[in-house]
């Protein structure tokens, strides 16, 4: 972890007709199918599915939540971007 | 030359249409902007879920019903993008110009296309003709939203699961009217399913049969510009939920460049609809100037004649 501390990466979550949410995070935890899972800054990449639940960011220096009832999120080159089926926010 | 109060009328019915006209003009142009920005705000999505498609591409060996099957069957699927509302112009009769077109070409070729029609127009139009058209969505051209692409989306993924002898289809087709600038609007004819995975390399010529008939394709690179990618929970599972997602969101965005275009083409009807009737009320003035100015000249001689009468008879 203290390789990551300090880290940033780039989140983009976005809902089918417009963008929700764009900023640097420290962490993000997404409901995946088989369960909640955390991404730190320098994950490896990955495009998993996600499931009904809470999407948390975590910044800097505040913490977001968004509930979404499914959609992907796919993790390339340091930028995380979250596809949500249906936004409600 | 007709009556002055005819005249008259005419020239009060024109500038009352003028208004109706330029009001709809007036109303479209403050649509576009707003359908553009629709457009644009869909985009961060659909470029997401592209970018997905791309790395399960150069990542895993796809291999999925949505991406070609393998079995023969003739049955074809064409979904045309009409508008709700007329006053467009030539909108909706060219895109069931296009249709129609597109359908001999796939009958000439063997197929068996089924219709599927977006827009009341449209609907209306095949309703009037007795066509077969397997299924109809209206009452959202003008704002199409995520759930009505979601249906459409539905319908039509779930026409092209099924199995040939349930009544499946095995290509499915989209007519709608691509935006390219205020002015122009082309029709375009884009094959939907299957989804062309292939090399960067590859020429387009393979798929593309006709001009105007080009694909849905996703281009990956040959060389693995992608890091190595794991998938959550297993590849199929991504690949079955990231597919039919895909389809949805280009026919989203289908749904959305045609109503841009709809706008569009609207406000250029409206456009010149306010400037047939200005000239013709210009025209009709000048008319009615001159029957007066007939009418005038008229009385002046029947009253020139009448009085040099009186004086011959008095001499």
């Amino acid at each position: 972890m203290a390789q990551t501390a300090g880290r940033t990466m780039d989140v983009n979550i976005v809902a089918e007709d417009r963008p929700l949410w764009s900023g640097q995070a420290t962490s993000v935890v997404v409901p995946a199918l088989g369960g909640y899972m955390g991404i730190l800054p320098d994950h490896e990449p990955v495009l998993a599915i996600v499931g009904a639940g809470t999407i948390s960011v975590t910044c800097v220096d505040e913490e977001k939540s968004f509930p979404v009832e499914g959609g992907f999120i796919s993790f390339e080159e340091n930028t995380l971007t979250i596809g949500v089926d249906k936004a409600f926010c | 030359m007709a009556s002055q109060l005819a005249f008259k009328s005419r020239i009060a019915s024109t500038e009352s249409l003028e208004k109706i006209f330029n009001a709809q003009e007036m109303i479209a142009s403050s649509r576009i902007a707003k359908a553009r920005d629709v457009a644009l705000a869909a985009k961060p999505y659909s470029d997401a879920i592209f970018h997905a498609v791309k790395a399960m591409a150069s990542h895993t060996v796809l291999n999925h019903p949505i991406l070609g099957k393998n079995e023969k069957n003739n049955r074809v699927a064409v979904l045309a993008l009409t508008s709700d509302r007329g006053m467009a112009g030539a909108y909706t009769s060219s895109i069931i110009r296009e249709t129609e077109a597109l359908l001999q070409r796939l009958e000439s070729d063997g197929k068996h296309p089924e219709l599927f029609v977006y827009g009341r127009r449209g609907v209306s139009y095949y309703k009037y003709r007795n066509r077969d058209v397997a299924a109809t969505w209206e009452g959202s051209t003008d704002a199409p939203g995520v759930d009505i692409a979601e249906k459409i989306g539905t319908a039509l993924y779930e026409a092209y699961m099924k199995p040939a002898k349930e009544g499946g289809v095995s290509e499915f087709y989209i007519v709608f009217t691509e935006f390219i600038n205020m002015v122009t609007q082309k029709v375009r004819i884009i094959r939907m399913l299957p989804v062309e995975v292939e090399l960067v390399d590859d020429s387009y010529e393979g798929h593309v049969q006709k001009d105007k008939r080009s694909s849905a394709s996703v281009t990956t690179f040959g060389h693995t510009s992608y890091p190595l990618y794991s998938f959550e929970p297993s590849p199929e599972k991504v690949l079955d939920y990231i597919l039919p997602k895909y389809v949805q969101s280009r026919i989203h965005e289908c749904l959305l460049t045609a109503a841009a275009s709809e706008t569009a083409s609207r406000q250029n009807a409206m456009h010149t609809a306010t400037d047939n009737a200005r000239s013709l009320v210009e025209e009709l003035t000048r008319k009615l100037n001159a029957s007066r100015q007939a009418s005038i000249t008229q009385e002046l001689t029947e009253i020139i004649g009448s009085a040099d009468a009186l004086n011959n008879e008095e001499e």
